[in-house]
């Protein structure tokens, strides 16, 4: 079980990277992941759902091979790996992917090949990677040189699993 | 994975041994990116981890991560590196540190001298990051 140290001085956020156990390869949960933190003699002290700790929006995507596609302000950088979802009018562009950055408001999708036209929407996100914010009243129950459970709960293709990690408040 | 308690000036050395789906150690297809984010969970930057010529295996990366003026938030701070090997696997590591109080994004000072004049004195000193900064005494 892994520990970070933390400073309970204002709101943070620790963040979880969701892998597959047999693999390694990040993969995204169905859903953003509760978790709960737990203290020793205290039980139970807070809980909350885990964000996506970067993403952005896409505004266009080409149907050149490999696709590319317009985020504005993106600040990836080659060799990223995200997921693509919902880019409206395309198929073979949605899914993990590998980029290369061509701009600073583009980059094409490694080994994709996208068809259709774009119509609207689409998101991307760093894959697998989430979040979890302690502020407001599960930041106020962290307590100077305490150590916590921080279990976390995600559902992927309908399995729910868990993945614990400590935090020892500075 | 904790990487341990830092100040600003500090090189936090990240190293990533990539590795495909089956665990064996492979090189990547391109240079491993880390990802670094603040204890805010906003990007503070990204760069590209080079190849570990001293590394006795394949696949070895390392990236000496120098904490300068974009590091002045204490806290923790989250790393992601991310790589692809040649047949399409994408692998990636977590790796967190603590940011302390303290330091300065120029890195700690190397080298010291006083100089006197008659009517006032002055302390020269150098820095990791090579400046040279002039103070006065406040006397």
């Amino acid at each position: 079980m892994s520990g970070h140290i933390v400073d309970a001085d204002a709101s943070f956020v620790v963040p979880f990277l969701l892998t597959n156990p047999s693999t390694g390869a990040p993969v995204d949960a169905d859903a953003l992941p509760p978790f709960r933190v737990l203290h020793q003699d205290q039980g139970m002290v807070g809980s909350g759902t885990g964000a996506l700790l970067e993403s952005g929006a896409v505004t266009g995507c080409t149907t050149a091979a490999p696709p590319e596609v317009t985020s504005t302000g993106h600040d990836l950088a080659t060799g990223a790996v995200v997921t693509l979802a919902s880019v409206g009018g395309m198929s073979g562009v949605d899914g993990i992917r590998t980029v290369t950055v061509t701009g600073a408001n583009t980059f094409t999708l490694n080994g994709a090949t996208g068809t259709g036209a774009y119509t609207t929407g689409g998101t991307w996100h760093t894959t697998g990677l989430y979040g979890l914010t302690f502020d407001g009243a599960l930041l106020a129950a962290l307590e100077p040189g305490e150590t916590y459970t921080v279990i976390v709960y995600p559902v992927v293709s309908g399995t729910t699993q868990a993945y614990e990690f400590t935090v020892t408040v500075k | 994975m904790f990487l341990g308690v830092y100040q600003q000036g500090d090189v936090v050395p990240l190293r990533v041994q990539c590795r495909n789906a089956s665990g064996g150690v492979v090189n990547a297809q391109t240079a491993p990116v880390a990802a670094v984010y603040g204890p805010d969970g906003a990007l503070v930057e990204r760069a590209l981890m080079p190849r570990d010529l001293q590394g006795v295996a394949d696949g070895h990366h390392r990236y000496a991560l120098p904490l300068g003026d974009d590091y002045a938030t204490a806290g923790l701070y989250t790393v992601l590196c991310q790589w692809t090997t040649t047949i399409g696997f994408q692998g990636s590591r977590l790796y967190t540190f603590f940011l302390q109080e303290g330091g300065d994004g120029d890195g700690a000072v190397v080298g010291l001298h006083c100089y006197r004049r008659p009517d006032c004195t002055y302390l020269v000193r150098v820095t990791e990051s090579g400046d040279v900064h002039r103070g006065r005494n406040p006397r």
